[in-house]
């Protein structure tokens, strides 16, 4: 186990947490806030793209789709275009985006004026969950700051670019963080995903151009434009650059936040920064990258590296950073449960494997806590779970199988305890 | 006939029309999106209504439906389909409780039971001035165990000093700042929020 005293994050998107009126126009200002904008007002957009593109910039919203080759995907020829940004943070076991959204808004406000400028969009949209209350009077707040400034509305900072940003909330449904249902939500519908193609980036917000990207992933940019492409490959992997936020929760001595290069083990973020499992008990399993991971991992995954490429070798996914820790004594089908009731909540109903499928292994899943989980009901559960995968139309369908099948893959004997004692064998 | 949309606990003495005040803040809200658009509105002027009356009303889906050249019938099925939008009148406090794991590992499940139990009503219903939901991650997990009181998050509490803090709004005292250090609203306050209508634009 690493002693603590060698661990130090690597402070990028989160470096002005500590200053005190950080998320304030005035203290943002000060530590060389709006610096980017200005230079990036001073290249092209190509120039801006090329760089992002150079970068090596992925996006942080699970997906890790490069991002300067998404901004170059806008039509130059089609006005108008959009700029969203999508913190509609929802992932169980996320919490970044809230914190990025509640410390620091005009990183984020400056991060997407740089990307509207670059693809020629002069109206943003931050699609804000519901129930985020602080975080967007944060946002509120700062836009306000950013209109009485001049680095939004007519103009900006003495170019000849107009931008206006408008904060849409959202009303209580984690599908939105697709996002194809977060524009059909915008546009005043139910979020259920649309059919691709066509593809956001011909056809998106009201059916025209829109790029959209998570708020992790725009906070990365002004340090990119201030910094340069290779400044910000010189953290991470090569084929994950930069830096990460990884969110420590459940069973932890030291939750929270953590930002580190890509690449950095497993175990340093649990064992190291959050303080090993809580009061010295052990490790029985983790998320790698919140529920929506493909497989939880247990104790032997701990010194798999957590980048993109490294994660998925080692048979799971690193989609937002989320790394949810279990102990010794806590009752794995009790969680599988807690996380299919999730997808089962929200499924949108569009496609009927997820719908239907997310509900039946709900109720087998009760069977084995109730006490009346009988063997073959594993296998009934994996064959639910093989009608869901690959045949609904979003990847929430895909997702929602992963806590069942990897719970019945790594600990089929506590299924089996269950079915023994008839009853859940644990307190916890 | 409204029945299909209605709440589940309620005769429905329908709703009175919404304000005058409504119309005109719903007309600005219109007004910020492209021209051809204003459907975008719908969900920013549902949590209006909502702030008006302490839910989504008949009467409101309709006034609503008429506004924005919609049916009933599209303005329930957006309605029904977000969590935020209530369809039976709400207290003044919405207290809402994270299940997850993450939390349920620091007393979340347990403190979701002691709630229903002290205030005797179940998830989804309203005593008095307080109603009380379960709710998917908050995705403040970092604070587990976490709830919320319209919103405003209240972190890193054991479950007795949660259940008397929801107590003490039972019998009518304010809350205490949340883990923002910002107090909650009330309820409609809350919704007025939510709808943009007090957005720089």
């Amino acid at each position: 186990m690493m002693s603590t005293s060698t661990l130090q994050e690597t402070k990028v998107v989160t470096q002005r947490f500590d200053v005190p009126d950080g998320a304030r126009l005035e203290g943002y200002r000060k530590t060389g806030g709006y610096e980017a904008l200005r230079k990036a007002l001073s290249m092209t957009p190509d120039e801006i793209i090329d760089v992002v593109k150079t970068s090596g910039l992925r996006g942080r919203g699970g997906a890790g789709f490069p991002t300067g080759t998404k901004w170059s995907f806008i039509p130059k020829d089609k006005r108008p275009s959009y700029l969203v940004c999508n913190a509609d943070e929802g992932e169980p076991g996320t919490f970044k985006d809230r914190e990025l959204m509640e410390r620091d808004p005009h990183q984020l406000i400056e991060g997407m004026a740089i990307g509207a400028f670059a693809i020629g969009s002069t109206e943003m949209y931050i699609f804000c969950r519901g129930e985020f209350a602080y975080a967007a009077r944060q946002l509120e707040r700062a836009a306000a700051e950013a209109y009485e400034a001049g680095i939004l509305g007519r103009k900006i900072m003495g170019s000849d670019h107009d931008l206006d940003l408008i904060i849409h909330r959202g009303a209580g449904a984690y599908i939105c963080g697709e996002e194809t249902a977060l524009l059909e939500a915008i546009e005043g519908r139910r979020g259920q995903p649309r059919l691709r193609p066509p593809f956001p980036a011909t056809h998106g917000l009201f059916a025209k151009p829109t790029v959209v990207n998570n708020v992790e992933t725009f906070a990365c940019v002004p340090h990119i434009i201030t910094n340069g492409a290779d400044w910000f490959k010189g953290f991470g992997t090569e084929k994950s650059p930069g830096t990460k936020m990884f969110c420590l929760s459940g069973d932890v001595e030291r939750p929270g936040n953590y930002e580190v290069p890509f690449g950095t083990p497993a175990r340093d973020l649990i064992e190291g920064f959050a303080g090993g499992v809580k009061g010295g008990k052990k490790l029985k399993a983790f998320t790698p990258g919140g529920a929506s991971s493909t497989q939880f991992f247990g104790p032997d995954k701990l010194d798999t590296n957590m980048d993109w490429e490294s994660v998925m070798a080692a048979g799971s996914l690193l989609g937002t950073g989320a790394i949810i820790v279990f102990a010794e004594d806590v009752c794995m089908v009790r969680a599988a449960l807690r996380y299919t009731r999730f997808y089962a909540h929200e499924s949108c109903g569009k496609c009927t494997p997820c719908r239907e499928g997310t509900y039946w292994m709900v109720n087998t899943l009760e069977r084995f806590e109730n006490g009346q989980g009988r063997e073959e009901d594993m296998a009934i559960m994996n064959d639910v779970a093989g009608n869901i995968m690959g045949r609904s139309f979003c990847a929430l369908g895909d997702f929602s199988v992963a806590p069942v099948t990897s719970t019945i893959k790594l600990f089929a004997d506590e299924y089996r305890r269950h079915i023994e004692k008839g009853g859940c064998p644990f307190d916890r | 006939m409204d029945t299909p949309l209605m709440g589940k606990a309620h005769d429905h003495v329908d709703a009175p029309p919404l304000s005058e005040k409504f119309h005109a803040e719903a007309r600005k809200l219109i007004a910020r999106y492209p021209a051809g658009q204003e459907r975008s509105a719908l969900l920013p002027m549902l949590y209006l209504a909502q702030a008006e009356q302490g839910y989504v009303s008949p009467t409101a889906m309709r006034e609503i439906g008429d506004l924005l050249g919609l049916t009933r019938a599209q303005v329930g099925a957006v309605s029904t389909f977000y969590t935020m939008f209530k369809r039976d009148p709400q207290g003044r406090w919405l207290v809402s409780v994270c299940t997850h794991p993450s939390c349920t590992l620091a007393g979340g499940q347990q403190l979701k039971e002691r709630l229903e139990q002290e205030l005797g009503i179940a998830c989804g219903e309203t005593a008095g001035d307080v109603s009380l939901e379960e709710v998917e991650c908050l995705c403040a997990c970092d604070g587990a165990p976490v709830f919320s009181v319209n919103y405003e998050n209240y972190e890193r509490m054991t479950v007795d000093d949660a259940v008397a803090l929801v107590n003490k709004l039972r019998t009518g005292e304010q809350p205490p700042p949340g883990a923002r250090g910002e107090v909650p609203q009330e309820f409609g306050p809350v919704n007025h929020r939510l709808s943009g209508a007090e957005a720089p634009r």
